[in-house]
């Protein structure tokens, strides 16, 4: 029953390539992986491995087909790996996808991912990140660095659309799963323009306040860190009006609900547990201490010019706004137990020019003496075997519909247009 | 006196009137010939041209064959100074190149030279051609000084005369010889053959402004503004002498120099030095007493020399993707990682 069944099952067409994988079989091995690989994707695959299982018991082939699937194995994760913990990748998984679980990726990146790839997750169904260069070695410094000594400014740069904000998620990840507290602020430009609400600030007569972007970041924050909220305490006793504090001793979890639901004073709210977290990250790991990840995407925010003006139509200047007076302290190395992880981004930034991406052409002279001493990363195109492995995704994925996508000639074309840049790439493969 | 006018009119009538007379005859007689004989052909020959009566017909020369054009007969060694030997507009049977010249209409290419008048309104140099200068040269020679032979390298032009004076003459053929652009004088010297220090030097430069040239250190001053050319080149060495002085001379208001005036970044008491130092002492922490002398110790070690020599390198050259690879292997090695 089951030959004639299977057979019936295939059309006229997967026939005749079935016979010609069978001559190719006589040819040899080799020659039958390759074209199975070129005639079958994935799933048919699979398919055509039971049928000549069921036909090889037939005919007295199954010894071979038995050794055909490890090997079938092992050429379908050339640009797939199974280590999906960031803490175990090494340069041998250099250019190859692993896999974010699905609850880590509600958790750790609620508001993180680009807007572009999160599209992607939704429509491929999984989130699947490619491990390369910078990102390692992000992580490879991570993992050497002491974290008694003053915290490490790290900063990715590139050409617009290289890859640096998903280096920077991958980082996170790494953080994540070692059990750091993360503070991911997804991107600072979104901070110094197109502000609806400013007030006045209350604790400081010269600042202003963002009300609304300040109490978005305090709940993805809640989402991200849950653990940390209950076991960190408050040093101090924050007074918000005449009948509201926070005492001396409480979880942070209180200070951050009470930032969500109070939506006035949610920016002195933010302040409050930037400089908690800041006093408190410098503990040792036997006295509940934890590290702190501050990971910041499009830092030359902080020093540039802003787009908000105040009732007289003057401009704010940067340092005017309490979330990034804050956000400043932070990235000071005057604390331990931790690293700055931030990422220079031309994309969302104002007033600057479109082909700049050196760090001292968008961190500016202010920034650049901030940021000092830095560790720059680069970050740049796709190299030849991260294209492969890319092109091979897609595929495998079946987001290259188009026939003369699938040829060398059409994957030459592609790389033609889109000089290997990873973001051009995808906009490009979006079409095809 | 009123007889002889009266004769004289007398006289013209009547030769008006035999003229008149004449006429008409002359026109019965063709008449007649037209009528009787029934030919087209005015005995005169005229042509369809209008009657020139007894002044005649029109001699016009018959219209010569043309001949070859130029550029056929020309041998390739000849002497080109003698089919232009002065500035001429461009004869397309001179000139013995294809050359096409204008806007091609639709599928179309740029017409040809011949008739072109594209090729006839701009200017051509066919008669300033290599040979023909040398030959300008030659004549010119006559005129002209032997150049001192001790000179003979560039280098050594500019040991011995740092300044050089440019200055135009103007030839053309009008009613006035004067050109009022005479009189611009161009000066030009080197600011590090004259006698400055370090501080006159960045102070020159900027007393200057535009009128310096960093890449090629080159002092530019061009006057125009007096009437003959002497005054104009002795208000340049004026200029010069002037600039000389003031810059060797320190003003109390220069002390108030600020970060942003200097020219070149230097790393001492910058934020960037600050920033290294305190991030260093805070990597030492316990133990460590504060004081010139630890500062001094730390300043001294060689990962912060090379950190200073990356940051001095990024500010003064600007940003490169090299620059910002040794900036990093110097603060990995400041921060140990």
């Amino acid at each position: 029953m089951a030959p004639t069944a299977v057979s019936n099952k295939l059309k006229a067409t997967h026939r005749k390539q079935f016979q010609e994988l069978q001559e190719a079989g006589e040819k040899g091995e080799r020659e039958r992986t390759m074209t199975l690989h070129r005639l079958f994707p994935l799933r048919l695959r699979q398919t055509i491995a039971q049928v000549r299982l069921l036909h090889g018991s037939g005919c007295g082939h199954q010894l071979e087909e038995v050794a055909m699937e490890p090997e079938l194995r092992k050429e379908t994760s050339v640009f797939r790996t199974q280590v999906n913990d960031p803490a175990c990748q090494s340069e041998r998984h250099l250019g190859q996808y692993y896999t974010l679980p699905t609850s880590h990726l509600h958790t750790i990146f609620p508001h993180g991912l680009p807007a572009r790839y999160q599209q992607q997750v939704k429509t491929f169904n999984e989130g699947c990140v490619m491990v390369r260069q910078p990102a390692l070695e992000l992580i490879s410094y991570l993992k050497a660095a002491d974290y008694s000594k003053p915290a490490v400014r790290y900063l990715l740069y590139g050409l617009k659309g290289s890859g640096k904000t998903m280096s920077l998620c991958h980082t996170i990840h790494y953080c994540s799963t070692q059990g750091w507290l993360v503070l991911h602020i997804p991107d600072a430009h979104l901070w110094v323009k197109n502000c609806k609400e400013l007030l006045p600030s209350s604790y400081h007569t010269s600042r202003f306040d963002q009300p609304i972007e300040a109490s978005n970041w305090l709940r993805n924050f809640r989402t991200t860190n849950e653990r940390f909220l209950s076991k960190i305490k408050l040093r101090q006793r924050y007074t918000w009006t005449k009948r509201e504090s926070t005492e001396k001793g409480s979880p942070l979890g209180e200070l951050v609900d009470m930032g969500v639901s109070r939506v006035k004073s949610s920016s002195d709210v933010v302040g409050a547990v930037l400089k908690e977290l800041r006093l408190q990250a410098a503990e040792t790991e036997e006295s509940e201490g934890f590290r702190l990840a501050v990971a910041i995407d499009g830092v030359n925010s902080l020093w540039g010019r802003t787009t908000i003006k105040k009732e007289d139509k003057s401009p704010v200047a940067p340092e005017e706004l309490t979330l990034i007076h804050n956000l400043r302290k932070m990235i000071d190395n005057n604390w331990c137990g931790g690293a700055v992880i931030a990422t220079l981004s031309q994309t969302g930034s104002l007033y600057s020019p479109s082909s700049a991406y050196l760090p001292k052409e968008l961190l500016g002279e202010e920034g650049f003496d901030s940021m000092d001493p830095f560790i720059p990363v680069p970050v740049s195109n796709y190299s030849e075997k991260e294209f492969e492995s890319c092109y091979l995704y897609y595929l495998d994925r079946h987001w290259l519909q188009h026939p003369h996508s699938k040829t060398d000639e059409g994957k030459k074309e592609i790389i033609f247009l889109s000089n290997r840049n990873p973001s051009v790439l995808e906009r490009l493969c979006a079409f095809l | 006196m009123a007889a002889h006018t009266l004769n004289i009119y007398m006289l013209s009538l009547g030769r008006m009137h035999c003229h008149i007379y004449g006429r008409n005859v002359h026109k019965a007689l063709n008449r007649a010939t037209y009528a009787t004989a029934l030919s087209t052909n005015n005995s005169s020959l005229n042509k369809g041209f209008p009657d020139r009566g007894s002044r005649g017909p029109i001699i016009r020369r018959p219209r010569r064959e043309e001949g070859e054009p130029r550029k056929d007969k020309m041998p390739v060694d000849q002497d080109w100074t003698a089919v232009y030997p002065t500035a001429a507009p461009f004869r397309p049977g001179s000139v013995p190149l294809p050359v096409r010249m204008g806007f091609p209409v639709k599928r179309g290419v740029p017409p040809e030279k011949k008739g072109n008048l594209e090729l006839i309104k701009i200017p051509n140099f066919l008669h300033l051609t290599p040979t023909a200068i040398k030959k300008h040269c030659e004549a010119m020679k006559l005129f002209c000084t032997e150049w001192p032979s001790a000179l003979d390298t560039n280098v050594k032009c500019d040991e011995h005369f740092p300044i050089k004076i440019e200055c135009k003459d103007y030839v053309s053929a009008g009613t006035s010889i004067r050109n009022p652009s005479a009189r611009i004088v161009n000066l030009r010297v080197k600011l590090s053959s004259l006698n400055l220090d370090d501080h006159a030097g960045k102070k020159m430069a900027k007393l200057l402004g535009e009128r310096y040239y960093k890449e090629t250190d080159i002092i530019t001053i061009i006057t125009d503004s007096c009437p003959v050319r002497q005054q104009n080149y002795d208000y340049a060495m004026y200029l010069l002498t002037v600039l000389y002085h003031e810059s060797w001379k320190t003003e109390a208001w220069e002390s108030e120099k600020t970060v942003a005036d200097m020219e070149e970044y230097s790393w001492e008491d910058s934020p960037s030095q600050k920033n290294a130092l305190s991030t260093l002492v805070r990597m030492q922490i316990a133990g460590e007493v504060e004081g010139d002398a630890v500062r001094d110790k730390l300043l001294g070690r060689p990962e912060v020399q090379e950190y200073r020599e990356s940051v001095i390198r990024l500010m003064n050259e600007g940003e490169s993707e090299s620059s910002i690879l040794q900036y990093r292997e110097a603060v990995k090695k400041l921060l140990k990682l």
